[in-house]
């Protein structure tokens, strides 16, 4: 067994030690190698095959994490009914029924996970297991000691404790004693989730996905929902079983949210691309178009469709999706229009791009190129979080800053040019409440609101019960309207350059049938004028009076050719009947 | 204005729709013929009638016999093989005529220029031909009739915006007005849209009425530069000589093989499929600048619309009845066939719906074949549109229509395989044939993964190639006669409902059934008015089944009128709805649910 240093300035200083399996060198083998270079240690314990996972109800004593309300009994208490909220108020407690209802069962069928009741699928099986149970690995595989067939045999509680805390086989004995960080124990499975940047990746890592695990898109195609994860917002809306004190400092502490979840979202992005380029998941084939956005092949056809190109090359490939870093994106780039970049956010920048660029070179991207190209970002974006950058960011993000990231991001017409990006630029707002003119309650409001209804978020991600809480309270917008409402709402902030282009993006659908309708009449008024010549300069034309005669029916009637002014007027005319009837 | 625009465009598509009829499909130029004035007001007539490359032509295949030549002011040398309609029903419907006038992406400017050239250049020509039929014929022409009496929207309008519209994206914005720029659109657009190929003058970017303004006779007649067939088939007592010549001798002379079905396929697929050793491709790219979907093709359906401007070889058989070497004609060019069944007794247009469906299968997988390598695999065009262009909803129609494979993968464009199997089980009555077979195997490359694997979709589709050039062989020298036929409606009628599920799919099946049913109308083998019949036509009828069999073919009809209601229509096909018709319709033919039925 060959082992991996890795340190890490964040979460201790102790190495930890993490196993390597063979497959290193063998990218098509199941595998969960902790990589070096890589925000992989914020959620080591996540990727951590050795370790046994034990479930919620071992958590779930009186004396532990299944007591009375805080305070009851002893007013510092930090422990007291974490299970109770996680249980009843949790939507993960649910995560398991979820996988029972009738909507997944009828995935699962279509994936062809199921055969009627039985799972004929099993890899299939466990990647749904993956995200939707805590006690089942993704590369775990059990047999039956007797048989040494695949068992099925697992405990059934959704998204339970250790599915975030970290497989708890050699920490669920030691984690209450003296002298216990959990910082320390992260060698030993504990996801020290304290830490927001641990705690961000920990969720991305079902949220967005990993290397362990794939929401891809033949299960998209089945009916599952996409990934729309941002962790402010998710972090708002899930119940807290713990003391949430950080939520006092109100000026960094969404903002630091926001943040966090982006480089998250970036880092588990990479590394399931990577993973899935490698072709080492087991239950995915390149390309994989879970990686796209969704609208650049799933949109309307005809000519009155509002697209407007998404890239400026015109290869007509998909896109890749903009969902999971556009917000890191627009930290560096107000870093580097605001002359605070050095060389860790070009490269960053640098190798995001290529990342893009490789993904949209041809259809079928080159997966050896994607691989390595990700496989370079992430570790750029590890280099950029060690760095002076990350730890700048990291420590003086507040969300007057996230308002000027905001205001410079207005400016740039790749802003608004997606929907994804559209709705992480609203949620940045959000993030940024805090340093809204007048307050939550104040002007910005109701145009953030409008925004939203606009963007039809969170109706469209249709994800978890809490968006489905949310009725369309106003009416949808287009992208001009977006980008006008996102700049109003940005100038707030700070000043907003608009590019160029973001002006020339305010284009009107209905432009096309314009410029059409423009052209035939301009034409025509053309040839009305050539014909008035024509009949001038010719003495013999004059003004035809003469029709059919009823006396002489099978004389055809005089062809009389139309004045312009005639021809004009049919063309204001509307026909009643056919005329373009070619029988 | 924009109101007044989109109602004509209803209006338009309304007259579009009424005309799937079998009733007017025996002969659309017997019915309103165009009258002399109007011919001579008619830009795109006028333009050939004196176009050099059409001159011998004019004098056997035009409407005459002599106003036709006093129009083209040429001699002519009239046959009795010659129906003399040729050239008129092309000139006067057919929209290969004007199809690079059509998409020539003129700037607004130069729209109006040529609009000016026009008429000017339509008074010259129209005066011309009025004072010789005057002086020739004692026609007296009533000048003031002559001219355009609506504004000439089949020769200049729309098309020619969004084609422009095309070029701007494709190449850049006003690209098209240079000679680089038009140099592109020369050799990707007019190899389809006027017949170019390497070397050809004749599409310079200073377009003018004389220019080529579309596909002419010689793109589909001539084989390479050689003229001497005109002569040839124009000698003296050519019924004699000339059409009892084998396919070879014609060739050599210059004289394309039309008569051979498969090749006639071959030539019209090129564009219709796509060839891209032609640079006949329309790819993603194009479409997604504004290219409208080349729809899918049914080679009989499509002729018919054209219109037809030849003799079926049952209506030359009909024609050639005085003719003693009536026999030898259909020996020397239809091996096989006459010997047995006789050519009067065979089903011309079903064999040409199954020779048809077999070039359309070849055409598709040699597109797929060209590509099939890891680098260039993968170009969006050569899967099913609505594959990734659907709707994104939960329990979507998509869904529920439950397409085998795993669910969100890219589709092979059905369309050319559904008739296929027919043609297939034709040629050998045992179900499991090596085409057959392969084309499971292609499947299942195609499922491998997404777009599908291309190493394996390459070796399939190249061996299944050679298999259907096979079948095309032997099918060429199988009679089909009125049994075949009919056995052929039954087995349509029982397409499963798996073979049903994109609308292309279902199209091609709702044609062939058409196809076969005119044709049995035509023999006298059913009346119009039978149920069958009847039935046959709702199968194509939007408001009963969903579905379209209609075209906007001719020039007077625009695609992109059509289009959008085209969407719609695929957007709420309904598979289930057009099974139970078909199921409806076998039962009038007699079909149990049960009956296993097997090939002539």
């Amino acid at each position: 067994m060959i082992a991996v240093m890795i340190t890490s300035p964040v979460i201790g200083q102790q190495p930890i030690q993490a196993p390597l399996s063979d497959a290193i060198a063998n990218a098509n083998e199941r595998v969960t190698v902790i990589a070096p270079r890589t925000l992989d240690r914020l959620h080591s314990p996540l990727l951590r095959e050795d370790l046994k996972i034990t479930g919620a109800a071992s958590c779930a004593t009186s004396n532990c994490h299944a007591g009375p309300r805080p305070g009851l009994l002893d007013p510092t208490s930090k422990r007291s009914m974490e299970y109770q909220v996680w249980l009843e108020n949790d939507p993960h407690s649910l995560s398991w029924r979820t996988i029972c209802s009738e909507e997944s069962i009828s995935m699962m069928r279509r994936l062809a996970i199921l055969d009627g009741d039985q799972v004929i699928d099993q890899e299939g099986f466990d990647n749904c297991l993956a995200c939707h149970n805590s006690t089942k690995r993704f590369d775990e595989r059990r047999f039956a000691k007797t048989t040494g067939q695949a068992v099925n045999r697992f405990l059934r509680e959704g998204v339970g404790c250790s599915g975030c805390h970290g497989p708890s086989e050699k920490w669920i004995n030691t984690h209450f004693q003296a002298g216990w960080t959990p910082e320390s124990a992260t060698q030993d499975g504990f996801v020290a989730a304290g830490d927001l940047y641990v705690r961000a990746r920990m969720c991305a890592s079902c949220h967005v996905g990993d290397k362990d695990r794939d929401m891809n898109h033949d299960i998209i195609a089945a009916g599952h929902p996409s990934l729309r994860y941002e962790l402010a917002t998710f972090h708002a809306w899930q119940p807290k079983h713990w003391r949430d004190a950080e939520n006092e400092d109100k000026a960094t502490y969404e903002a630091r949210l926001w943040l966090a979840g982006q480089v998250a979202a970036t880092d588990a992005s990479l590394a399931l691309l990577q993973t899935r380029a490698k072709k080492a998941h087991t239950v995915s084939e390149w390309p994989e178009f879970a990686a796209y956005n969704c609208a650049s092949c799933h949109h309307n056809l005809g000519l009155d469709n509002d697209r407007k190109g998404l890239t400026q090359h015109r290869r007509a490939t998909a896109i890749y999706s903009q969902w999971n870093d556009a917000g890191l994106r627009w930290v560096i780039e107000y870093r580097m229009a605001n002359g605070e970049a050095i060389s860790e956010d070009d490269q960053l920048m640098a190798a995001l791009n290529r990342v893009r660029s490789e993904m949209e070179r041809r259809p079928r991207p080159d997966a050896n190129e994607v691989a390595r190209a990700s496989a370079s970002a992430r570790a750029a974006l590890a280099d950029w979080f060690d760095g002076q950058p990350g730890v700048h960011e990291r420590f003086h993000f507040r969300s007057d800053r996230l308002g000027l990231v905001i205001a410079d991001a207005a400016g740039r017409a790749e802003t608004f040019r997606s929907w994804e990006s559209a709705v992480q630029f609203y949620l940045a707002l959000v993030a940024a409440r805090e340093s809204w003119p007048g307050g939550w309650n104040g002007p910005m409001r109701e145009v953030t609101n409008q925004m939203q209804y606009g963007l039809q978020y969170p109706q469209m991600i249709d994800i978890s019960r809490y968006a489905k809480r949310v009725r369309v309270k106003g009416p949808q917008a287009n992208r001009i309207q977006i980008t006008a409402m996102g700049i109003e709402l940005a100038s707030s902030f700070g000043p907003v350059t608009a590019d160029p282009m973001v002006i020339a993006d305010v284009n009107d659908p209905a432009e096309i049938r314009r410029q059409l309708d423009q052209m035939i009449e301009e034409v025509t008024q053309d040839w009305t004028e050539a014909r008035k010549i024509r009949e001038e300069s010719n003495p013999l034309a004059e003004p035809v009076t003469e029709l059919a005669t009823p006396d002489s029916p099978t004389k055809p009637p005089v062809r009389r050719p139309k004045t312009a002014e005639e021809l004009l007027q049919e063309l204001q005319k509307a026909p009643n009947e056919p005329q373009d009837s070619d029988e | 204005m924009k109101l007044v625009v989109q109602r004509l465009l209803a209006a338009a598509s309304l007259g579009f729709m009424a005309t799937g009829c079998f009733a007017q499909d025996v002969d659309p130029a017997r019915k309103k013929a165009p009258n002399l004035v109007e011919r001579l007001s008619d830009p795109v007539y006028m333009s050939w009638m004196s176009h050099k490359d059409v001159k011998s032509c004019v004098k056997c295949h035009l409407e005459g016999p002599n106003v036709g030549e006093i129009i083209g002011d040429v001699q002519s040398t009239l046959t009795a093989f010659s129906r003399r309609k040729e050239m008129d029903l092309w000139v006067l419907k057919d929209k290969h005529t004007i199809a690079r006038r059509r998409v020539e992406p003129f700037a607004e400017s130069r729209t109006r220029a040529e609009l000016t050239s026009l008429i000017e250049q339509l008074d010259t020509m129209s005066g011309n031909a009025a004072k010789q039929l005057q002086s020739k014929l004692g026609i007296e022409i009533d000048s003031k009739q002559i001219g355009l009496t609506e504004f000439p929207k089949e020769w200049i309008g729309t098309s020619n915006f969004l084609s422009r519209r095309i070029c701007d994206k494709l190449w850049g914005e006003g690209s098209s007005d240079t000679e680089d720029g038009y140099a592109k659109f020369r050799e990707s657009c007019l190899t389809c849209h006027g017949g170019y190929q390497e070397g050809d003058t004749g599409f310079e970017l200073d377009s003018t009425v004389q220019a080529k303004i579309g596909i002419g006779c010689l793109y589909c007649h001539q084989e390479g530069d050689n003229p001497k067939w005109i002569a040839d088939h124009a000698a003296p007592n050519p019924e004699q000589n000339w059409r009892l010549l084998p396919a070879e001798v014609k060739s050599a002379a210059g004289m394309r093989d039309l008569v051979d079905t498969a090749k006639q396929a071959d030539l019209c697929l090129d564009c219709h499929v796509g060839n891209r050793s032609k640079n006949m491709f329309v790819t993603h790219e194009m479409y997604a600048a504004g290219h409208p979907p080349i729809p899918s093709i049914e080679l009989q359906t499509f002729c018919g619309e054209m219109p037809q401007h030849w003799q079926t070889p049952s209506q030359l058989h009909d024609s050639l009845v005085a003719s003693p070497t009536r026999d030898d004609y259909f020996t020397v060019n239809y091996p096989g066939v006459n010997e047995t069944v006789g050519a009067g007794k065979t089903y011309w247009n079903t064999r040409k719906m199954l020779l048809g469906a077999l070039v359309a299968r070849k055409k598709t997988l040699q597109l797929i074949t060209e590509t099939a390598d890891a680098h260039r695999w993968g170009d969006y065009s050569l899967y099913d549109c609505a594959s990734c262009h659907h709707e994104l909803e939960s329990d979507s129609l998509r869904q529920q229509r439950g397409f085998p494979g795993a669910p969100g993968r890219p589709r092979q464009p059905e369309w050319s395989t559904t008739l296929l199997n027919l043609a297939l089980e034709f040629d050998q009555p045992e179900s499991a044939t090596q085409a057959k077979q392969t084309e499971l195997k292609l499947a299942a490359a195609f499922a491998a993964e997404p777009f599908g694997d291309p190493n394996r979709v390459g070796k399939t589709a190249s061996v299944l190639v050679d298999e259907i050039a096979e079948t095309i062989a032997a099918i060429e020298k199988k009679p089909v006669d009125a049994a075949v036929a009919m056995n052929l409606l039954q087995k349509l009628t029982q397409t499963p409902k798996n073979a049903l599920l994109t609308y292309d799919a279902a199209r091609q099946v709702v044609w062939a059934i058409q196809t076969i049913v005119k044709e049995m109308i035509s023999e006298g083998a059913l009346r119009p008015d039978d149920p069958v019949s009847q039935a046959a036509l709702d199968l194509g009828d939007p408001s009963v089944s969903g579905l379209s069999s209609a075209l906007p073919s001719t020039r007077k009809q625009f695609i992109y009128e059509a289009l959008e209601a085209d969407l719609e229509r695929r957007r709420d096909y309904n598979p289930a709805k057009l099974k139970q018709q078909l199921t409806q319709l076998g039962k009038l033919l007699g079909v149990t649910q049960n009956a296993t039925l097997t090939a002539h």
